[in-house]
């Protein structure tokens, strides 16, 4: 039984940190680049043509605004 | 007696533990809070600057606060738009002013009239100087 409690508790404990909300202010690391799809903007570039190429559509690729909530 | 000096005093309280943000109520200010790392902040700043040029002669205070957690980034940044910050920049590196405002997003803009948020842009806006315009004299 200890152990049955010992082990939701460390499960529990994995997801502590799912329930709090990144404010708009607290996005810096969000933003940066080596947060974003692709770090390379000319292979990023490359891979949205082709993407709006097949798809016909544009956007839905990436956080808009940069990641700081912005739009 | 006491009940009526704690809440004269609210307005001020949160003002004091950041660096000082200190709103007279017979002007009305413009606070915009930016940060280094949001491309729309960068944007808008040099729109402030115009603004608050044009509006010289009114009542009107423009003031900055940068929210970047991390000094260096923010005094790399301040020095990088020096010529348009034409307005006090108030650093808070420790967010206590951003989090009493509590905007939904980020360039976010308040219009202050005694010591009352009056109008808030948030947000990227293609019309920004325009919409900030607008807001500010919807306030005076």
């Amino acid at each position: 039984m200890t152990k049955f409690l010992v082990a939701v508790m460390v499960v529990i404990s994995f997801f502590s940190g799912c329930g709090e909300n990144v404010q708009p202010w607290e996005k810096d690391v969000l933003a940066s680049d080596f947060m974003q799809e692709s770090p390379n903007k000319l292979i990023k570039k490359f891979h949205d043509h082709t993407y709006y190429s097949k798809e016909a559509t544009k956007a839905g690729t990436s956080i808009s605004g940069g990641g700081c909530g912005c739009n | 007696m006491l009940r009526y000096f704690i809440v004269m005093c609210i307005p001020w309280i949160f003002l004091l533990g950041a660096e000082s943000l200190i709103f007279d109520p017979k002007k009305t200010y413009v606070v915009d809070f930016f940060a280094s790392w949001c491309s729309s902040c960068e944007k808008e700043i040099p729109i402030l600057s115009k603004v608050n040029a044009q509006m010289k002669d009114s009542n009107v205070v423009f003031i900055g606060v940068d929210v970047d957690k991390d000094k260096a980034e923010a005094v790399k940044f301040q020095a990088k738009m020096e010529k348009h910050f034409t307005f006090k920049v108030v650093n808070d590196q420790s967010n206590a002013i951003i989090n009493e405002f509590k905007p939904i997003g980020m360039p976010a803009v308040y219009v202050i009239k005694n010591q009352k948020v009056c109008n808030k842009i948030f947000g990227a806006s293609a019309d920004f100087e325009k919409k900030l315009i607008q807001k500010i004299e919807e306030c005076l």
